[in-house]
């Protein structure tokens, strides 16, 4: 009778998940399947017709140092936003869960730039770059303030400092979350153990967050190596491809004037077979450590 | 009852046929400048009041080239577009069956022959009505001129030196440059390349070929190198974050006296200065006939291959009108471009310098025409690289690279 139930409960589960199931499997694993067969042809986008050329993709894209440089752009990026993201929303989280009047206002004031699309906020951003920077630095009196976007060296970090001010906000909720679900008592063992308020942070919360950090690293690496928005309405790539993004690159190589729709999909494969690994890499490690493995 | 009935059917079917939806077909056209997309539409404007049953639908979007590409990948075609007839990648979209061919429309006669021929495809037919030509210049300032005491135009780079000089010892900037996106700096580079050295498409194409590197012929590229370098020394500052928009905007409100960019730029200049005093001169070389003027099919209508009967019958209709002289004439009044229609006139004396080169003949096409658009991107970012550092042995280094790059 038992069993005669848990057998029907499961048929319900599933049937309940099957439509998600369906959907995903059409939409992305039937995709990306697409996509890893589209890279070994030579399918360029545009003719009726191809033929199956194994890995030969592979072969050219590794010997191709436009490829390789994009890949290095995007790791840097990808680094510098995991680092600025972790540590920016940690500070975040705990100050704006420290506060105790305005909460809800404040915590709104931070999360209002996620509300926005991300183009728009990279054209406003690149306004502000272009017109406002500069009359700024003239209104000053200052002559070599210039727009940032126009410089090989800082392009990037421009692009960086956009697209952090507006993806803050999801990793900074999470991290309340996180921090709110740690026990007070374990606050006020601390504080009668005599704990400064950095060591409460250093033994206290940030043991309990680290399965929150982790989620966090894993979504902004991904997240910043599939960076293509803010680059892309921002900079397009240059100047002199400083800003050429993986992503970016895909994009100009699928849909440019002479478009390699096979050379796109490869370059698409080798992004996922990366992401996939750091991600595994990234799991193994932080399952290792935090409050409930010390 | 049967009667009345049948006379509300009737009615009711009368009045259906009375309030019929004009049949929508899309126009995609590739400018995102404002002079262009007032032309067509002032242009639509004209056609649907002589045919009310088609409604053109004109589409403008951002990036046009790559949303193209895009959609003819996934078999979304618009019915009609705007295309550039001279390019490999239009060429690649004929050879791939994509554009319906255009061959004995009596429309076609309209054009300037020269046009229709430049326009042609690989197996000698016309798939695309040239609408207007371009031309890229160096646009200044009339009244900032005659305030420097400069009376006339420049025609090789020792006069536009000395006219910049002259510019500067006035207190007037020269240039206002716009390098941000790598695509403007191209085409400052196309134009200056091909007047300092015409055989410079020829060079970069055997160097595409695997035939002879660059670097191997590399002084007419240094040549190149040092003179973007130099009109830069005479630019607004912070031209490499100012976008073509700004700087535009920069020249058409006196912040400086010359801007080099193509005619597609001209009506956007106007609308955003109308009292501006507008000249154009060609991009001088070392001597004046020896420096080609960079001139091409601009704007170029062409009409899908897998529309429907009825899509391709209203773009037939459609391209028989806008050639048409007296509307071909308001689209290039609007837009600024001379046009390729016979019988229109293009008769603005301050553009004058730009005409009489084009009648010399001494003209170039743009690298696009020769080389694939992959490469002249890849090329663009290098020169971006050397307005950026000045470094022209990279910048030699890194067109090979960018070649090789773009090759895959």
């Amino acid at each position: 009778m038992r069993n005669k139930e848990l057998n029907r409960d499961r048929v319900s589960f599933f049937l309940i998940t099957l439509p998600a199931l369906v959907l995903y499997s059409f939409f992305y694993i039937y995709s990306v399947a697409l996509g890893f067969y589209y890279s070994m042809t030579n399918w360029d986008g545009l003719s009726k017709a191809f033929d199956f050329v194994g890995f030969s993709n592979y072969g050219k894209l590794l010997t191709n140092k436009a490829f390789f440089s994009s890949v290095s752009i995007t790791f840097r990026y990808a680094a510098l936003m995991v680092l600025c993201t972790i540590i920016i929303s940690v500070l975040l989280a705990v100050s704006l869960n420290s506060i105790r009047t305005f909460k809800t206002f404040i915590k709104s004031v931070f999360f209002f730039p996620a509300m926005i699309s991300s183009v728009a906020v990279a054209l406003i951003w690149d306004q502000i770059f272009i017109r406002a920077l500069p009359s700024l630095a003239s209104a000053l009196g200052v002559q070599t303030i210039s727009s940032p976007l126009g410089d090989k060296t800082n392009a990037l970090y421009a692009v960086l400092f956009v697209n952090l001010w507006q993806s803050l906000a999801l990793p900074t909720v999470i991290f309340i979350a996180g921090i709110q679900s740690i026990p007070d008592e374990l606050y006020e063992s601390s504080v009668i153990d005599g704990a400064s308020m950095f060591q409460q942070f250093r033994y206290v919360t940030l043991p309990y967050l680290v399965p929150t950090i982790s989620i966090n690293t894993i979504l902004t690496l991904k997240a910043g190596i599939t960076s293509f928005d803010y680059a892309k309405a921002l900079t397009n790539g240059g100047p002199a491809r400083s800003t050429m993004l993986i992503g970016i690159k895909i994009y100009t190589d699928a849909f440019g004037d002479t478009p390699k729709f096979n050379i796109a999909n490869t370059e698409s494969v080798i992004l996922f077979l990366i992401i996939a690994v750091l991600s595994l890499v990234q799991l193994s490690i932080s399952s290792r450590s935090g409050v409930n493995k010390a | 009852m049967k009667k009345v009935f049948s006379l509300v059917v009737a009615l009711c079917l009368l009045l259906a046929a009375s309030t019929a939806v004009a049949e929508k077909v899309e126009f995609f056209q590739q400018k995102m400048e404002e002079g262009p997309q007032r032309a067509y539409a002032e242009v639509i404007k004209r056609f649907k009041d002589e045919n009310p049953e088609i409604d053109i639908e004109i589409n403008t979007v951002p990036d046009a080239g790559t949303v193209l590409m895009q959609r003819i990948a996934t078999n979304d075609i618009p019915p009609i577009f705007s295309d550039y007839p001279t390019q490999m990648q239009f060429k690649k979209k004929v050879k791939d069956g994509y554009i319906e061919c255009l061959e004995g429309q009596a429309f076609l006669s309209r054009v300037n022959h020269g046009m229709i021929d430049l326009a042609k495809n690989l197996d000698g037919k016309t798939y695309a009505l040239p609408l207007s030509q371009n031309y890229m210049a160096i646009f200044y300032n009339i009244d900032l001129f005659e305030k420097a005491g400069i009376v006339s135009t420049p025609k090789t780079w020792d006069e536009l030196i000395q006219v910049c000089d002259t510019l500067t010892e006035k207190g007037i900037v020269p240039f206002s440059f716009g390098d941000k996106d790598a695509g403007r700096v191209g085409h400052c580079y196309q134009a200056l390349s091909q007047a300092t050295y015409p055989g410079v498409v020829d060079a970069i194409v055997s160097a595409v070929d695997g035939k002879a590197k660059i670097a191997d012929q590399a002084e007419p590229f240094r040549k190149i190198a040092e003179r973007m370098l130099k009109l830069h020394e005479y630019a607004l500052p912070d031209y490499m974050g100012t976008a073509d928009t700004v700087m535009w905007e920069n020249f058409a409100t006196g912040k400086a006296a010359m801007c080099i960019t193509g005619s597609y730029a001209r009506g956007t200049i106007m609308i955003s200065n109308p009292k501006l005093n507008l000249g154009a001169f060609p991009v001088p070389g070392d001597t004046y006939e020896g420096s080609p003027l960079l001139t091409g099919v601009d704007a170029a209508l062409c009409i899908s291959a897998s529309a429907t009967d009825a899509q391709k019958e209203a773009g037939l209709k459609f391209l028989e009108f806008i050639s048409r002289p007296e509307n071909a004439q308001l689209w290039s009044d609007i837009d600024g471009a001379p046009s390729c229609i016979l019988e229109t006139t293009y008769s603005d004396p301050r553009v004058a310098p730009i005409i009489e080169k084009a009648a010399t003949g001494v003209v170039c096409d743009w690298y696009a025409s020769r080389v694939a658009t992959q490469v002249t991107s890849e090329l663009y970012q290098v020169v971006q690289g050397l307005l950026l550092d000045g470094d022209i042995d990279a910048y030699i280094t890194g067109l090979d690279e960018a070649i090789e790059a773009a090759s895959i």
